[in-house]
């Protein structure tokens, strides 16, 4: 018997373990389907020739054909007559029916073959001469050339014949190598500067006695529903040419927020608050025994922060760094309302797609999008993970003491409250500027912008909710789940998971979309089988995709921070897999997940570029909506949106936190905690 | 005496066609079915002219708005497997590629095209017909110019003189297609070396290059610019629906270029029958008039149809149209945006 399990163990390092099989499977096999694939359908685009000039030439090489023949005289010219009717008539299919197995094209193309076997290269000569005897001076070589084009247009169009026509285009404009430029130093700053904010906030939050403590948690989830455009909005009305700030408070006549200086403002804004999710799920994992016995050493605060606290922290604050870098990079609302001259790429592959030019251009814009993140991404690996640390046997032992001195806590303090004073700013805008009668200009308050939404009827919200709650759910066991194959397990294709799920970190909502309608627009491969444009389905999937990232992200950082052998002696008493997984995995990163949770709502329900190519009738979503009304450019009225969206959410959230203290030993844990900080201070 | 009676008869004569074409069409005889529509202009006036269709012919139409633009990359993406079998509204550059790529059904028998006001509106036909119209000028803000005692801008050339320096907005043609329409008119108007001159003067007046053609008079609204060009209608409705009463419109004295708002059948949808019988309804003055109930304020495009009264404002200022062409504008979208962009400052900067 002991033998045996002993057996069992072996095997289940040795990913025997069919629970973690299967999971691994299912894992890979969603990646697979709604990552891999459409992203490798927007790929293969960008490095095909172009299908719309290959059709256009067969049709005017038909109807060249048809026209020379029509003049020509006798029998020489028949072959090529019908060739150009057989290429009329496979261009009109062809354009029709893009499957390539349609009938109608399968047919047509058939005839075309023929037609141009027919009119083989001996019957050219033959239909030269009587064009000439008909008084028309088309050479022999122009004949065989239109011929020998139709044959390869024919022949390529529908399959994948690569050409870099698209990358000389996109590399050859000054306007994309700007943008390229752009993009990477917006990234950068809004990355450093949110990364900072975040940690401050961590650790106010976690290390400080501050009676502010409560409030700047409220106040730091508050841009996590950050409802498109709203936030641009009230940065132009505050900094803008007539904002209440620059023009009423400054008198500044020529103010212009329009440009990187903007949008660097309203990404930070929105970006700060994952970081200091992210970073104080960690904090709240540092054993403050390692602290206090370099303290007890004689090292002073600043010491332990600098030897201790921050090596600790590094791999995560690399993490958080990343992660708002890629979402600055991805940012498509902000940029498009605040940017201005300054292009970024997110925002230009959108538009490229508006201007209805070769929608190969966009395509490759994005592959391009794609390298910058899996270099960045490579970068973090194999950089920052050396240097990352496990740093304690489970959950702190006991509470911190937090820090009352003064010298450091007064600046910490006012640093977070200014920020604070700050976010309330930007976001008391929204409400008020929903229930200005005009905004910007006339400051009465009336109510006729709710009643607007009222009048609108209220299914979006129901719809959105629904949908995105369910995305929720799926996304944080997935991540947490893959966060814990990366982290703790070791197994052929490890690397390449954690890779294809962040990925789609850096897909352009505007990508995203559209690779999921053309990946499934007929079913996968043009199959017929999962044909999911349409559904409720799809939504969820893209909710999912575009969320995974940053859950997986917040998972890894907290497993990274628990030491194996924690779920080793698991092991060693005899669980499976599932059950350390879910007894003792789970519970030491609950926070991890909770955050998670309510962040995928968050993100999911603000998702916004994504899902204008997915909505069908029977959902109606509020990001669509709010697109609409400002498109129109009714901004009072998209305040009043975004003021429901943010109560909805924020009700969500409030909900789901209740319920969720209900599951496991939050609760109870809370109330040791309180317990045994009281008996600390005595 | 004889001009009235002449104006009279003429006036029956096109009641009777218009009456007649209405009676030609039995309104009824596909109800039941099915219709799904993108709509690519207002959502309320989408809204309204679906349910006004579906209480006309008992069709049940759902419809999803987005703009002009998502609407076409929509339709190109689902061209296996049209999800939508009509796409109504929105201004005609996405209608023109479209048509070009073969993404529209060759409406050819279409019964309504018969009663256009004037023949531009079928530029066209048969895969997209015009069901509104509207003219290019300048949204400005009247109070900010009379603070700063600066004049409404009357012409092109008024654009280009440094008193409007960081007042003007414009649209973007890297990213927009009133970007590209407005650099076409101005190149059909002035020939391109003074075209490109003019634009490089005005680059220096402006503050913003916005991303959507409605931008321009969002700048506007939002008080960050004082002068923008883009669609009187767009500053129309502004001024009309939204109380922006410093609004002020005004039209170039050497001529603008115009759009024409298209509808179109969804080649290869799965409602053909219903999808024929929705634009024989967009091309009913019944449907045309929809639009000014909700606040779409553009000119109307067939015979019996009222414009909407507070389009008379743009009427009134007697605004000369030049005879743009749509058509080279889109044969030669890529060379226009080229220039455009070697001709503004940020691309001087670089290759000096």
């Amino acid at each position: 018997m002991a033998s045996a399990k002993g057996k069992q163990l072996d095997r289940k390092k040795m990913l025997g373990d069919p629970i973690l099989v299967m999971v691994i499977l299912l894992i890979a096999a969603f990646l697979l389907l709604f990552v891999v694939y459409p992203l490798l359908t927007v790929t293969t685009q960008s490095f095909s020739r172009s299908e719309t000039e290959m059709i256009a030439a067969v049709k005017e090489d038909g109807e060249w054909l048809s026209a020379a023949a029509g003049k020509a005289q006798g029998e020489a010219a028949e072959p090529f007559l019908a060739l150009g009717r057989a290429a009329g008539d496979f261009h009109k299919m062809y354009n029709r029916y893009r499957r390539n197995n349609a009938e109608e094209v399968i047919s047509t193309r058939a005839a075309l073959k023929a037609a141009l076997q027919a009119a083989d290269g001996a019957k050219t000569a033959a239909f030269a001469a009587s064009l000439e005897s008909a008084g028309e001076t088309v050479t022999e070589e122009e004949i065989a050339a239109r011929v020998a084009r139709l044959k390869e247009n024919e022949g390529q169009l529908g399959r994948t014949a690569f050409s870099l026509d698209a990358y000389a285009t996109l590399f050859a404009r000054g306007s994309f190598q700007r943008a390229v430029r752009n993009t990477l130093l917006l990234g950068f700053i809004t990355g450093i500067i949110a990364t900072l904010i975040g940690f401050v906030f961590a650790y106010v939050d976690m290390y400080t006695k501050t009676r502010f403590s409560p409030m700047f948690r409220v106040i730091s989830v508050l841009p996590i529903v950050s409802p498109p455009f709203v936030l641009s909005l009230s940065a132009i009305m505050l900094f803008g040419k007539r904002g209440l700030i620059t023009r009423q408070l400054l008198g500044i006549l020529d103010a212009n927020i329009n440009g990187l200086h903007g949008i660097v403002l309203v990404q930070v804004l929105t970006f700060f608050p994952v970081c200091y999710l992210m970073l104080k799920g960690l904090l709240l994992n540092i054993d403050p025994s390692l602290e206090e016995s370099a303290r007890d050493m004689g090292a002073s605060r600043w010491k332990v922060f600098t030897t201790v606290t921050l090596p600790l922290l590094l791999p995560g604050i690399g993490n958080a760094f990343l992660v708002t870098f890629i979402e600055a990079v991805a940012d498509f609302a902000n940029p498009q309302m605040i940017g201005g001259d300054y292009r970024t790429l997110a925002e230009m592959v959108y538009n490229e797609y508006a201007l209805q030019g070769d929608p190969r251009v966009p395509a490759a814009m994005s592959v391009v999008m794609l390298l910058i993140t899996i270099v960045l991404f490579t970068l973090e690996k194999y950089w920052l993970e050396r240097k990352s640390v496990a740093t304690l046997s489970g959950k702190a032992s006991r509470p911190r003491q937090p820090i009352g001195d003064k010298s450091v806590v007064i600046p910490l303090v006012t640093f977070c409250l200014l920020i604070s004073v700050f976010v309330i700013g930007m976001y008391a805008l929204i409400p008020l500027g929903a229930m200005f009668r005009q905004w910007g200009r006339k400051f009465d308050l009336v109510p006729t912008h709710f009643q607007k939404v009222f009048d609108r009827g209220l299914q979006p919200f129901w719809d959105s909710m629904r949908l995105s709650l369910i995305a929720a759910f799926i996304t944080s066991f997935m991540s947490m789940i893959i966060a814990y194959l990366v982290v703790k397990r070791k197994f052929f294709g490890r690397a390449v998971i954690e890779f294809v799920t962040m990925f789609a970190m850096a897909v352009p909502g505007t990508v995203l979309g559209i690779a999921l309608l053309r990946g499934y627009i007929t079913g996968i491969f043009n199959s017929g089988h999962l044909v999911l444009a349409g559904t409720g389905t799809i939504l969820v999937i893209a909710f999912v995709v575009r969320s995974l990232p940053v859950g997986t992200r917040s998972g890894v950082a907290a497993l990274r921070q628990i030491d194996k052998s924690i779920e080793e002696s698991a092991y060693d008493m005899g669980a499976d897999s599932g059950k350390v997984f879910t007894s003792v995995t789970l519970p030491l990163i609950k926070d991890s997940f909770l955050s998670g949770l309510v962040t995928t709502f968050a993100r999911s329900i603000t998702a916004t570029s994504a899902v204008i190519f997915l909505i069908s009738p029977a959902f109606k979503l509020i990001t669509p909506q709010i697109m609409t009304v400002v498109d129109r450019g009714e901004y009072s009225e998209a305040c009043a949106w975004a003021t429901m969206l943010m109560i909805i959410v924020y009700g969500s959230i409030a909900l789901m936190n209740v319920l969720l203290s209900f599951f496991g030993t939050s609760r109870r844990q809370q109330r040791i905690e309180k317990k045994q900080l009281k008996e600390g201070r005595a | 005496m004889k001009k009235i009676l002449a104006l009279l008869v003429a006036v029956m004569m096109l009641g009777i066609a218009a009456f007649a074409q209405a009676e030609d069409i039995d309104w009824r005889a596909l109800e039941g079915g099915e219709l799904m529509v993108y709509g690519g202009s207002d959502e309320p006036h989408v809204a309204a002219v679906c349910k006004a269709f579906e209480e006309k012919t008992g069709i049940k139409t759902s419809y999803i708005r987005l703009s002009g633009n998502d609407c076409f990359t929509r339709i190109k993406e689902e061209r296996d497997n049209p999800q939508a079998d009509v796409w109504y509204g929105g201004t005609w550059d996405p209608y023109i590629a479209a048509a070009n790529e073969g993404l529209l059904y060759a409406f050819e028998d279409c019964k309504g095209v018969a009663n256009y006001r004037s023949e531009q509106y079928g530029v066209g036909y048969p895969y997209w017909v015009g069901i509104y119209s509207g003219w290019i000028g300048f949204i400005c803000d009247g109070e900010e110019l009379e603070a700063r005692g600066i004049p409404v801008p009357t012409s092109w050339e008024d654009l280009t003189k440094p008193e409007y320096k960081n007042l003007l907005v414009m649209a973007n043609p890297g990213a927009t297609g009133t970007g590209v329409m407005v650099t076409s008119i101005l190149f059909q108007i002035f020939g391109e070396e003074k075209a490109l001159e003019m634009i490089a003067a005005m680059d220096k007046n402006v503050t913003t290059y916005v991303k959507t053609g409605s931008g321009t008079s969002h700048q506007v609204a939002l008080g960050e610019a004082a002068v923008g060009v883009g669609f009187l209608h767009n500053g129309l409705d502004y001024k009309v629906n939204q109380g922006y009463d410093n609004f002020v419109l005004s039209a170039p004295s050497e001529g603008t270029g115009y759009e024409v708002g298209g509808a179109a059948v969804i080649e290869g949808c799965k409602h053909l029958d219903e999808a024929k019988l929705f634009i024989e309804f967009a091309l009913t003055p019944e449907c045309q008039e929809i639009g000014q109930t909700v606040g779409s304020l553009q000119f109307l495009t067939v015979n019996g149809a009222k414009d909407p009264e507070a389009a008379q404002e743009l009427v009134d200022m007697g605004i000369k149209l030049i005879n743009y062409d749509s058509q080279w504008t889109g044969a030669n979208k890529n060379m226009l945006i080229e220039k455009w962009n070697s001709a503004i400052s940020n691309d001087k900067i670089q290759t000096e």
